[in-house]
């Protein structure tokens, strides 16, 4: 049997030993912030694995709530950086909520020698205090067995809140499917979700593909309670074992089911967003 | 990662809540409770959603067992660390495992039991995908290190108090079989004065006092009231052989003093076969020229190419024979290293060993630069004598 994917080369974090890199968000919800320097000249060649983020906690004990973000790696001079891949996460509450840290369950691999390294966001609200990131990555060449890509991660919906989908009131009844992606640009590698909720305890979360009333599923992910929330980071759960179900051209659709509203709590819904990495890898 | 079209799927069925499996006392573990009655089909495990069932918190580390088996006759899968201190209704929890668990024969009995701090009952589900799929699972146990105390607080790192200092090493396990390691799971269960720092910590194997790093993680420090769990993976798996000293060093932001448990995730005994990694180097590191290379031996694929600062891996049985050779190039001094001295045309592996042959390209003819916003076309340039002649 092989063994599964493995690597002796060290994992390092940009910046190390110091305090992570600000970067203050624009007051437009869903607008890019400027470009933030990670990295005159990277030292070599580097193969991406993560994103540590630090959001602002607001004020202590209460936090700032239900804020989705986005964060863009890209390279090249001052002006003209180009993305090379796209971080997505939700915090329910920013007040030191989550181990903050986004993986790429694909590593990215397209980041050159030599090359200047910088970071920007954008996010759901209209705060402007600043958040902070560090990069973790490999040095190339690899040691070892990794798959890694040179393409980029990118989201959907992209630079905008997620999709809303209402739970049925009757118990583990499914929703009506809500479009997420129209229509795939390319044959799709699903490598992480990004969701939350309100007031829903046991859920599942269809994704399916194909037209509207012919939906087929391609994979049903259980969660359960208020918010997720996993080691792997502030809403994403990564797909570490690529789900390789999306042909371009298709229609990417979710629905969802439930224990219910809550007497509680009211009425619940389901947000959602996908990470994914087009073909070919 | 390894791509699949497979869905996942969750034990218990839709339809259903998820699954109560109460601990036993206080750090101790309880009784298997039964996750699925019988596979439907050859299946692997990719993850868990786990919350508290109330009326407590989860207080401390959770470690999830399972096992497979008749009832009262279960066999050990390996215990998945769950690090673990939420509060009951922001408890909310999906873990997916680092590396696949399986694959189990259709008809397997798969039951469960945990243990956490306080006994706290847990609910959950056992994510999976089934069927046919190029994914690979492997059987040997999850476990962690250190153990021992009844709630298990791990080692617990004495933090230098200068921001960003590192900590001392302090020593996590001696692996007395070959394992792979899989991440760790630093807590804070202090004063308020950590939360929202980040914190970094270096893995590191040797004997004391001569730790060399072999990776770093990163990550912060959630409030102790808030939601979910500390576990971080490594990017991939990293393989030890036996009698390796594993230690961790801790630095972060702030100048609290107060101890930070960490515990180490790993699986083992787990022995990899054997492997050998290419690596190509050239100089300068910026040539762009692509070598070619052939390998023998049973290697597969017997021929590819590499630039700089890229690899080509092959898995290898234990034994000897294998060849790796690079096409001669007139522009280009060629040196090998084999990190384990055998002949490059006679490379031998030796099980869990990962032979790495660094190939390394020196350019020894002038390269031709070409310079200024002029377009012109070169007709001939003279190596020896360095005449150029232009149009």
């Amino acid at each position: 049997m092989a063994s599964p994917q493995w690597t002796t080369t060290p994992q390092k974090v940009l910046p190390s030993a110091a305090t992570a890199v600000s970067v203050t968000p624009s007051a437009t919800p869903w607008a890019n912030s400027a470009w933030v320097e990670l990295s005159a000249a990277t030292s070599a060649a580097w193969v991406i694995t993560g994103l540590s983020v630090v959001p602002d906690p607001g004020t202590f004990g209460v936090g700032r709530a239900n804020v989705s973000f986005e964060v863009d790696l890209g390279v090249g001079g001052e002006g003209a950086e180009v993305v090379r891949t796209t971080f997505r996460g939700h915090y329910g509450n920013t007040f030191y909520n989550g181990p903050g840290y986004l993986p790429c369950a694909l590593p990215v691999d397209n980041v050159a020698n030599g090359v200047r390294l910088a970071i920007r966001m954008r996010k759901s609200t209209t705060t402007t205090d600043v958040w902070k990131y560090a990069v973790t990555y490999l040095v190339k060449a690899l040691v070892g067995d990794l798959q890694v890509t040179a393409k980029p991660q990118k989201v959907a919906p992209p630079a905008a809140s997620p999709v809303t989908i209402a739970v049925p009131v009757t118990q583990w009844t499914s929703s009506a499917y809500s479009t997420v992606i129209a229509s795939a640009a390319a044959d799709l590698v699903l490598v992480g979700i990004v969701c939350h909720n309100t007031y829903v305890n046991n859920y599942e979360i269809d994704l399916a593909v194909g037209a509207v009333a012919s939906e087929a599923v391609i994979t049903t992910f259980r969660a359960y309670n208020w918010q997720i929330t996993n080691p792997d980071g502030p809403g994403f759960t990564p797909f570490r074992f690529g789900l390789n179900a999306i042909p371009s051209g298709s229609r990417v659709s979710a629905r969802v089911r439930g224990t219910g509203a809550s007497l509680s709590f009211g009425l619940s819904q389901v947000d959602l967003a996908l990470v994914y990495v087009e073909q070919p890898v | 990662m390894t791509l699949s079209a497979r869905p996942l799927h969750t034990w218990p069925p839709t339809g259903t809540d998820l699954i109560l499996v109460t601990s036993g006392a206080t750090g101790a573990v309880g009784a298997w409770v039964e996750i699925t009655a019988a596979t439907e089909a050859v299946s692997r495990i990719v993850g868990f959603v786990v919350t508290t069932a109330g009326p407590s918190d989860i207080s401390g580390p959770l470690v999830i067992e399972l096992g497979t088996g008749a009832v009262a006759a279960e066999v050990s899968l390996g215990e998945y660390f769950i690090r673990h201190n939420g509060a009951r209704l922001d408890a909310v929890s999906v873990l997916m495992v680092p590396v696949m668990i399986g694959p189990l024969a259709i008809g397997t009995r798969l039951a469960a039991r945990t243990r956490v701090g306080n006994a706290a009952p847990v609910l959950l589900g056992v994510i999976y995908e089934d069927g046919t799929s190029p994914n690979t699972g492997i059987l040997a146990p999850y476990t962690y290190a250190p153990k021992g105390t009844p709630d298990n607080q791990g080692r617990l790192i004495t933090p230098n108090v200068t921001p960003w200092g590192s900590s001392a090493w302090f020593e996590l396990i001696v692996l007395d079989a070959p394992a792979i390691l899989l991440g760790v799971a630093p807590w804070w269960f202090g004063s308020s004065d950590n939360w929202g720092l980040r914190w970094e910590v270096d893995l590191g194997i040797g004997a004391a006092a001569s730790e060399t790093v072999i990776t770093t993680l990163t990550g912060v420090f959630p409030n102790t009231g808030a939601l979910g769990m500390a576990n971080t993976w490594l990017p991939a798996v990293y393989p030890v052989p036996a009698g390796t000293r594993v230690s961790a060093r801790l630095r972060k932001e702030g100048i609290n003093g107060d101890v930070v448990p960490v515990h180490l995730i790993y699986i083992g005994p787990y022995a990899r076969g054997g492997s050998i990694t290419v690596l190509k180097i050239t100089s300068p590191p910026t040539d762009p020229a692509s070598f070619d290379f052939t390998a023998g031996g049973g290697l597969t694929p017997e021929t590819f190419s590499l630039t700089h600062g890229t690899s080509q891996f092959f898995e290898a049985e234990a034994g000897s024979g294998y060849t790796v050779e690079e096409v001669a190039n007139a522009l280009y001094a060629t040196t090998y290293d084999v990190s384990n001295d055998s002949p490059i045309d006679d490379l031998t592996v030796a099980s869990d060993e990962n032979v790495i042959v660094t190939v390394t390209n020196t350019l020894t003819q002038p390269v031709i630069v070409v310079e200024g916003e002029n377009q012109w076309r070169l007709l001939r340039f003279d190596v020896k004598n360095r005449k150029e002649e232009r149009a």
